[in-house]
């Protein structure tokens, strides 16, 4: 398939810029709904987060919260921890 | 001696009839009649010779008989105990082999069996774990009310330290 030189340089653009602002989102995955009080909390504890600040709700952790950014990821929930105990365990 | 019956000159014919058959005798019949009787004694004696020596060379061949007829029982006897020592030997090393291979066997069966007894083991401590920390999951989740969860949420933002840098 051939594409236009000029339209493959444009979707590649878009890509990466894609790519690099997801990569700049700092996502916060709690078992319940961030309170103002913690939101800020973690604003000032994660530096990258003030830019942008995105939350998910999985019920499943407990407790605590998941912190992912890029292809990090932060795990400080009750549910990551029991994970952990089961590794050790089955070691 | 007319008186007697003797007649004096038939004694002198017979005398000179005797000494002409003497002469006769001598000079045509004892001659070949000598040879006669001297080459039948040396036929004889030929022949007896003959005999003895046939004799002789049967009873030599009877003895190397005899002597063969020993000396091959002996052989038998040799290849037999020869022929039933290498059965022996074969029939040994069989058993060993197969005494080894059943011990390899057996090793190999104890040396599996520790094996999956292990693997056993290990997928039931996994199990058991992983249902137990299900089970723990489901506790938390029945036990702790919202406001503990939000509690605890915070003193895991609280206890992170003052900084996370994900960069």
């Amino acid at each position: 398939m051939n594409l236009d030189p000029h339209l493959k340089d444009e979707v590649k653009k878009f890509l990466i810029r894609k790519m690099r602002e997801e990569s700049e989102i700092v996502t916060v995955v709690t078992a319940q709904p961030l309170t103002a009080s913690q939101e800020t909390a973690i604003r000032a504890l994660i530096p990258e987060s003030k830019k942008e600040l995105n939350q998910e709700v999985d019920t499943s952790l407990i407790a605590g919260m998941i912190v992912k950014k890029g292809s990090k990821i932060l795990d400080l929930s009750i549910k990551g921890r029991l994970q952990n105990l089961q590794n050790v365990l089955t070691k | 001696m007319e008186n007697l019956g003797i007649d004096p000159k038939l004694i002198v014919a017979q005398l000179i009839n005797f000494l002409l058959f003497l002469f006769v005798f001598k000079k045509f019949l004892a001659k070949p009649f000598a040879s006669f009787v001297a080459k039948e004694k040396k036929e004889q004696e030929e022949h007896q010779a003959a005999l003895i020596k046939s004799r002789q060379m049967e009873e030599r061949i009877e003895k190397q008989e005899k002597d063969f007829k020993e000396k091959m029982k002996k052989e038998q006897a040799t290849i037999l105990d020869e022929a039933k020592r290498e059965a022996e030997a074969v029939r040994k090393q069989l058993l060993d082999e197969a005494h080894a291979e059943a011990a390899e066997v057996r090793t190999r069966s104890l040396k599996q069996l520790e094996q999956e007894k292990a693997e056993l083991e290990e997928a039931a401590k996994e199990h058991i774990t992983r249902v137990g920390m299900l089970l723990v999951q489901e506790a938390l989740d029945d036990v702790l009310t919202d406001d503990m969860k939000k509690k605890i949420t915070d003193n895991i933002i609280k206890n992170s330290g003052k900084r996370i840098s994900l960069s």
